[in-house]
């Protein structure tokens, strides 16, 4: 008689088992079609605004492919456009996860970058492995102390972090335009920059002939998995999430809310604040305003295209990398205004978000109709 | 379905009141399987005031969410002046003359009164008349006796005049069906006494008003019929002439019966005190002192049964004890533990909780049920080593709180909202059992629940007696308390006015004490 029981036992354990991994094969599939659906529509619906502004698609979507893909020197230029954005919405998906609107990284990635670039000129004449971590230290720490102001007001104050994460944008802005203008201006330029960082503090060229700079490897294969490892794997991730799902449920667990808020938006200010410090050192070799293209916007769709996961965001960036530059070739060759960029863009974050909206639906469908199969 | 029949039953047996609207066998599912209405049949006559009475989460608010439109039934119709109607919005129900007054107030704060108002109104034509507004508004007032200055800016109100400009927003739409809900909760004595000046002039000039409550008093002085919500269900409608404070307050707590009888081991009562509150003050969201001056013990091993009416501070004094709201005046101890004002501090002394709000508070839906099982027990080191989670440990747990009240489930890595409403309950009593070392804090932790989980429920409490594990057992089911409790006290107005022993404690003791607010010396 047990010996029968212990059989059923096993076999209604076994369809349990397949039945899981049958529901995570589909989860699977639907995430896939619907990346795809998305992808589809914004070419197709991006090729309709590009007929109306009277050009040819595929022209177009020919030269994107080519100024974003079309050989080994263009796909690491590529991924030099995407680290910016890598490395801002790496920080903004630990802020993100928590529900905290940080909306401030582009002047978190100034404070960052002016810093560096003060701090390289200081440390001139010392050797680079003992001064770019410590000068990429100080970046980070100057976009978190930016992000540390509205943290305390949000924490302490219940101040809303996207109006002052914002603000603060623009006080950023303003304050490296003044030390651009004034004391750290480079004498003998006539633009408003800082002088040349000696040559000796540039992040090193790993593949000669391009610019493929270390702080592109360090964003892919250190920053990317780490921030993986942090959201995944640490208390600290989790207490954030249970924070963004229901900040009642973290306060009854015992979480400290307090200082939860501040370490979430204090790490995306500091990782925004290296970005700056690894622009300014790989790639301007010297502070300017036009520093960023609106990397630290751009970082706010990526990190929610990504769904808040790092190997998400890091798809997602190379991404909207490869569309910048894409576009920018499109422009050259085919004479499509750049504006399309703009739009292409729009239409990916629109398209992929209403993707997961779908995905949502879908999900919740399959999982209703587990529970209806189950006995009770 | 129902099609024949053209009125409520009730209309025919009650008074000869015209019925200005009626619902009809109204049920309504939340998603997440809640049924917050069943089944229930509802009118209101021209010139009457019907009070809706039943205890916070009976089910009132949704019933008259879908009235005024902002809840869509799931079973069911309205008939208003005998047609039916089906209302998208609650715009729409203002068009039948439906309006409803909200427990916490609309307003704009920063807009005066006449803008509030005019605010959402286009029949007006675009632009925008205040000078004529205003003046028709004072001829509102003067006809009314709702006194409000149409100029003053709504934040520089009073409470009772804000609910004022409520009821004129309302009437300057023409609105004839007004519902209040819980419009005395922010008023003081002397206001109440003008709103209920005001509700009646309202009634005598033809509009139809559901009064909803929890205050048995404040129905019994205003209505002219009762109905009683219990469990989303309504259990009786009668005229004022049939009701009594006594017999209000049974149907509203509910003599059903428990459906279990535990068998019952006494703490022995000479045990120790594991937690002790002392002298407590709270106060409450809007900043009245709602527990005053409240003492409590609980001895090692015991289950001690706080009953009351709801509303006298139970919630307050809860959130205060598992450490949510900070105390104004008074301490709390667990064991040797003094852990006033700290959730963590709470959770540290071995102290767990299962809240009555338990999606708001007990759950985060969007999680999945692994880090749900263990969301306090990421304070431990097994859990949680130099800040790293220990994925193993917590899927250990979470088997053993699924298991513990079988909550169904795919797998253990499926976000909580797909649960159903039941699965949540069950998955929260689950990991508050599995967690407590010394005291359970459960607040209604059964309402909503399946005899047979109950059962379990009330097993698992006995259970932990045995273990020398104590239980604060707040419920406004009377039977549940007397059911399981080896002490229970009663709590009237924010203090603990009573201490019964289960062997001198009887349903009508008890009640009475709710009730009257001091124990009945002559049965005694």
């Amino acid at each position: 008689m047990s010996q029968i029981l212990n059989r059923v036992e096993k076999t209604i354990n076994r369809i349990k088992k397949t039945d899981e991994r049958r529901l995570q094969y589909q989860l699977f599939l639907i995430r896939m079609a619907t990346s795809l659906f998305a992808v589809g529509l914004t070419l197709l619906v991006g090729a309709v605004f590009i007929v109306l502004a009277g050009s040819n698609p595929f022209t177009a979507y020919y030269w994107m492919y080519q100024g974003s893909l079309g050989g080994v020197s263009i796909m690491v230029e590529t991924l030099v456009r995407s680290t910016p954005i890598l490395l801002v919405s790496q920080g903004l998906a630990v802020a993100f996860t928590a529900k905290l609107w940080n909306i401030g990284a582009e002047g978190q990635l100034y404070m960052g970058g002016m810093l560096a670039s003060i701090a390289a000129i200081m440390l001139q004449g010392l050797p680079g492995y003992s001064a770019i971590p410590v000068i990429l230290l100080l970046a980070g720490l100057a976009g978190a102390f930016w992000a540390l102001i509205p943290a305390l007001l949000k924490a302490y104050y219940e101040i809303n972090e996207v109006f002052t994460t914002l603000m603060l944008n623009y006080v950023a802005l303003y304050i490296v335009s003044y030390l651009l203008l004034g004391p750290f201006r480079d004498p003998v330029s006539q633009f408003p920059e800082t002088q040349t960082i000696s040559k000796e503090l540039w992040l090193p060229i790993m593949l000669q002939g391009t610019r493929l700079h270390a702080g592109v490897l360090l964003t892919v294969f250190i920053a990317t998995p780490v921030v993986y490892f942090i959201l995944k794997k640490t208390v600290f991730g989790m207490r954030l999430a249970i924070l963004g799902a229901n900040p009642e449920a973290a306060r009854y667990s015992g979480i400290n809310i307090v200082k939860e808020i501040v370490l979430g938006l204090v790490f995306s200010g500091f990782l925004a604040g290296v970005a700056g410090g690894v622009e300014v050192l790989g790639i301007q070799h010297k502070m300017r305003m036009e520093i960023s293209p609106g990397y630290g916007y751009t970082g706010i769709a990526v990190a929610l295209l990504g769904y808040l996961n790092p190997f998400g965001i890091l798809l997602a960036s190379l991404f909207m990398g490869g569309v910048m530059n894409g576009s920018t070739t499109m422009h050259r060759m085919a004479r499509i205004p750049v504006g399309m960029a703009y739009l292409i863009q729009s239409l990916a974050i629109l398209f992929i978000m209403v993707g997961y909206l779908i995905q949502e639906k879908l999900a919740a469908r399959l999982f209703e109709r587990l529970e209806e199969h189950r006995p009770a | 379905m129902g099609v024949t029949r053209q009125h409520h039953p009730s209309f025919f047996s009650g008074e000869d009141i015209e019925p200005r609207v009626v619902m009809e066998s109204i049920t309504k599912i939340y998603p997440g399987g809640v049924v917050a209405n069943r089944n229930i049949d509802f009118d209101v006559g021209r010139g009457e005031i019907h009070a809706l009475l039943g205890e916070n989460g009976a089910g009132k608010t949704t019933l008259m969410k879908i009235l005024s439109g902002c809840l869509k039934p799931t079973v069911g119709k309205i008939i208003v002046d005998g047609r039916e109607v089906q209302f998208r919005s609650p715009k729409e129900a203002l068009k039948h003359k439906i309006g409803m007054v909200h427990q916490h107030f609309t307003l704009i704060p920063s807009l005066s009164v006449v803008e509030n108002i005019m605010l959402g109104l286009e029949r007006k034509g675009p632009i925008l008349d205040l000078e004529k507004a205003i003046g028709e508004i004072e001829a509102l007032v003067s006809k009314t006796g709702l006194h409000v200055d149409p100029r003053a800016s709504v934040y520089t109100l009073s409470v009772g005049e804000k609910q004022r400009a409520e009821i004129l927003r309302l009437l300057y739409r023409e609105a004839e069906i007004l519902i209040f809900d819980e419009p005395t909760s922010m008023l003081c004595g002397s206001e109440v006494d003008s709103l209920f000046n005001t509700l009646k002039q309202l009634a005598s000039r033809g509009c139809s008003i559901v009064f909803v409550t929890h205050k048995v008093k404040e129905a019994l002085a205003i209505s002219d019929r009762l109905t009683v919500l219990r469990g989303g269900s309504a259990v009786a409608t009668m005229s004022r002439s049939e009701a009594s404070e006594e017999r209000l307050i049974e149907l509203i707590i509910g003599r059903v019966g428990f459906p279990i009888a535990a068998p019952k081991v006494f703490a022995p009562a000479l045990a120790r005190d594991v937690l002790v509150i002392n002298d407590l003050h709270v106060k409450d969201d809007r900043g009245s002192l709602a527990v005053r001056g409240a003492s409590l013990s609980v001895r090692e091993g015991e289950i001690f049964g706080l009953a009351g009416v709801e509303g006298n501070g139970q919630k307050e004094l809860v959130e205060a004890i598992v450490g949510l709201r900070a105390p104004i005046k008074g301490s709390v101890h667990l064991g040797e533990a003094h852990i006033t004002g700290s959730p963590a501090r709470f959770i540290m002394a071995g102290g767990a909780y299962v809240p009555a709000d338990r999606l708001g508070r007990g759950i985060a839906l969007d999680l999945d049920l692994s880090i749900n099982s263990s969301l306090k027990k990421l304070m431990e080191k097994d859990f949680a080593h130099r800040g790293l989670v220990n994925k193993s440990k917590i899927v250990e747990f979470a088997k053993r709180v699924v298991k513990r009240f079988e909550v169904m489930m795919p797998s253990l890595d499926t976000p909580v909202k797909f649960l159903s409403g039941g699965n949540i309950q069950k998955l929260i009593a689950g990991r508050e059992f599995e967690t407590v070392l010394r005291v359970l804090i459960a607040e209604q932790p059964t309402a909503g629940l399946d005899v047979r989980t109950i059962n379990r429920v009330c097993e698992s409490l006995l259970e932990l007696k045995g273990r020398g594990v104590s239980a604060l057992l707040i419920s406004t089911d009377l039977d549940e308390i007397l059911a399981v409790s080896d002490r229970i006290g009663v709590i009237y107005n924010g203090r603990i006015v009573a201490v019964f022993s289960a062997s001198e404690a009887t349903p009508q003791r008890i009640g009475a004490c709710m009730l009257k607010g001091e124990p009945d010396l002559e049965s005694r």
